[in-house]
């Protein structure tokens, strides 16, 4: 199954050079959080997870075809 | 059946001591909402153009709305709206606390509060009607005096909104205090409250509103409580400090005055992690709230410094912190508990300062006129200037007049060095960091404001896929700059307007469609999450509306010099959007249906389905 990983604002730091996306070939499904440790984010970023366009919590599992969008809590102010 | 609405408003008339209920048929909720929405439409309709702020002819309304019925997420917000002693013209602010579902358990929707008390008072508005109680005991009490002795006075579970000494001093930066833990801060509306001699304004209620499906409303809220715990759990454990650090590396942060670049050594030592080690963090909640963004502290020293309580937030440590080069979070957060306790907006004090900062160093202002130095980073001056601004003493004799007023006084060019839109000073986000910014401080009816329309939210991240927006859009795209500030206005004013405190979006992570579930259980209106977003379109016509009545033009939306200067290097470097300022303000407007002088059309108002308003176009 393949996944794509998509890192806005300030998140885009961890993305391989010249990147916007991460797209991850996986043999078996695995939660977000799981996945964001795969890709190589650090372990304390507490993103807000949207999975094809609806908010999950780090828990959620993975399916085939799945566009995750990793976003800073942005709230300041 | 119910639709989270009581249909009916309290009017208080100071002056004479009385009060009364009044109808509002639904067809204005469903329009405007509630909030700085119906206040809006109050205070164009019941006011005069250019009304004295300060005078008994001005009014001050306290506006909530539906979802106050309900133990919804986010609900503890309120909004106040009043012409400005600062800006003269429409003011909204919010604050969160418990006072919004408090007050809406007495029976209404909404206080508007009118004319001039002869002598210090509160209001204690409860089930049975309004009682109005002398405050000469409260007189020249901070926030948190007055909040707890009115709780001993008359119980725990009342909610107190108050004004500390600067209200009543009239200080146009006076703030309004929820419960002493949160703060209507912007624009003076505690000034108001100070010139009607209205001490607070304490609410007790236990009456409940009808709703469409209070079942379906209340497990949606349940639902949504657990599940927003732990989306925004992050935040809660962080707060708004969390984005001190990457909002430096992006340049958005305002350092020295708005004159330096980066500040990266600053930042670590004003932002999380260093922020929670230093300060003995907890989150701190408002009434159904699941985040708990607000911070409890503990400064153990020096002693002058020593404090428990309420924590500066990311407009505090900028505004107060690095605008002032200050990076010791011990002095900020003195700072911000004596703004809080004594009344004023921690963001415009911060600016203030910031200014006489500047101008000692260029030696425009001497020791001799300002009680001694006023240097950079120097946050003992800092806690004492803070001081003098709250009680209009001191440094404060600059600022009767607010930014505008001081460089008047001032003069020597200084009129060059202010940073702000319609008197109202930048908070602590940089148009060249997010270009969106430039054309919303411009607009926003209040002046430059960060929290009607926050399109420094977009730069991390702030998206609504419901209304279009898959992903955040680049934060210098100059040719998406209206359309930035124009989506993020209209969910901003609806929030102002439901009234929501958006934290819970952008910070927990509900989505608009979540919200609109939530919204519809109340109402019963089956709504689309758009349809929601739309009311912003109407609500900042009204408030628009004001601006225009007031003289407010084209003329009047500009970028202040400072913005026309780019960065040599940081995360900013080289960027502006304010040499394209006029095409995007045309772009603005048109979306806007504005004329290209910024005064909205009578086809516009006819569309929005205000008609009733059009005599004021
Ligand atoms: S997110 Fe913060 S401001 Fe909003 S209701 Fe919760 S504690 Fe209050």
């Amino acid at each position: 199954m393949q996944v794509k990983v998509k890192p806005v604002s300030y998140f885009k730091k961890y993305l391989p050079e010249g990147e916007s996306v991460i797209t991850k070939e996986l043999s078996s499904p695995v939660s977000v959080a799981e996945l964001l440790r795969l890709c190589g984010f650090p372990a304390d970023i507490q993103p807000l997870i949207t999975v094809n366009g609806r908010r999950k919590k780090p828990d959620y599992v993975v399916a085939d075809g799945d566009e995750i969008l990793i976003a800073p809590p942005a709230a300041g102010g | 059946m119910g639709n989270g609405y009581w249909g009916k408003v309290l009017r208080v008339n100071l002056t004479d001591r009385t009060f009364r209920e009044e109808a509002v048929r639904e067809e204005v909720w469903r329009k405007l909402l509630g909030g700085a929405g119906y206040g809006a439409k109050v205070l164009l309709e019941e006011t005069a153009a250019k009304v004295d702020p300060l005078s008994p002819e001005n009014k001050i309304i306290f506006g909530i709305g539906c979802l106050q019925s309900v133990p919804a997420p986010g609900s503890a917000k309120w909004s106040v709206i009043t012409k400005s002693p600062l800006t003269k013209t429409y003011l909204d602010s919010a604050g969160a606390g418990t006072w919004a579902p408090v007050f809406k358990r007495t029976g209404y929707d909404s206080l508007i509060v009118e004319g001039r008390a002869s002598e210090p008072l509160y209001l204690y508005i409860t089930d049975t009607g309004v009682e109005f109680r002398p405050a000469h005991h409260l007189w020249g009490k901070t926030t948190g005096e007055t909040t707890s002795l009115l709780k001993e006075e008359l119980g725990r579970n009342v909610s107190v909104l108050s004004i500390g000494p600067a209200g009543e001093r009239l200080v146009p930066i006076a703030c309004i205090a929820s419960d002493a833990i949160s703060f209507a801060g912007r624009g003076g509306a505690g000034a108001v409250m100070g010139a009607k001699n209205l001490k607070a304004i304490v609410a007790y209620g236990t009456k409940e509103c009808p709703v469409f499906d209070r079942e379906t409303a209340h497990h949606l809220c349940r639902e949504m409580m657990k599940e927003l715990a732990e989306r925004g759990a992050g935040f809660s454990e962080n707060g708004t400090p969390s984005v001190i650090i990457p909002f430096e590396e992006m340049g958005d942060t305002p350092i020295k005055y708005w004159t330096g670049d980066v500040w990266p050594e600053g930042a670590r030592l004003l932002g999380t992690p260093h922020y929670n080690e230093v300060l003995h963090t907890k989150p701190l909640h408002c009434l159904h709230c699941p985040v708990g963004c607000h911070r409890h502290v503990r400064v153990d020293g020096p002693p002058e410094f020593a404090m428990e309580g309420n924590g500066p937030e990311y407009e505090t440590i900028a505004m107060l912190g690095s605008n002032l080069l200050i990076d010791d979070l011990a002095a900020v957060t003195k700072a911000n508990e004596f703004c809080n306790m004594l009344g004023i907006d921690t963001i415009s004090a911060g600016a203030w300062i910031g200014f006489l900062m500047e101008c000692y160093e260029k030696g425009i202002l001497t020791d001799a006129d300002l009680g001694g130095p006023v240097r950079w980073g120097d946050g003992h001056r800092m806690v004492e200037l803070v001081q003098q601004i709250a009680l209009g003493e001191g440094v404060g004799r600059f600022f009767k007049d607010g930014i505008v007023g001081a460089a008047k006084m001032i003069g020597k060019g200084t009129e060059e060095l202010i940073v702000h839109v319609k008197n109202l000073d930048f908070p602590a986000h940089d148009p060249r960091a997010v270009f969106g910014l430039g054309v919303n401080y411009a607009t926003c009816p209040i002046g430059a404001s960060h929290e009607r329309g926050d399109p420094q939210a977009t730069a991390l991240g702030l998206c609504y896929p419901e209304l279009g927006w898959d992903e955040p859009p680049e934060r210098f795209d100059i040719n998406r700059a209206a359309e930035v500030a124009y989506i993020v206005t209209n969910t901003s004013l609806m929030y102002n307007s439901l009234t929501f405190c958006k934290f819970i979006v952008k910070g927990a992570g509900m989505t608009l469609t979540e919200l609109t579930d939530i919204f519809n259980a109340i109402t019963g209106w089956n709504w689309t999450p758009a349809e929601l977003a739309d009311v912003g379109k109407r609500v900042i016509t009204v408030q628009r509306l004001i601006n225009v009545r007031d003289g407010i033009r084209r003329k009047d939306d500009v970028l202040p010099p400072k913005m026309y200067i780019t960065a040599k290097e940081g995360g900013r470097m080289g960027k502006t959007p304010a040499a394209e300022h006029e095409r995007v303000l045309s772009e603005y407007y048109a979306m806007r249906g504005w004329d290209e002088d910024g005064v909205p059309r009578r086809e516009t108002v006819e569309e929005l389905g205000l008609g009733d308003l059009l005599q004021y176009v």
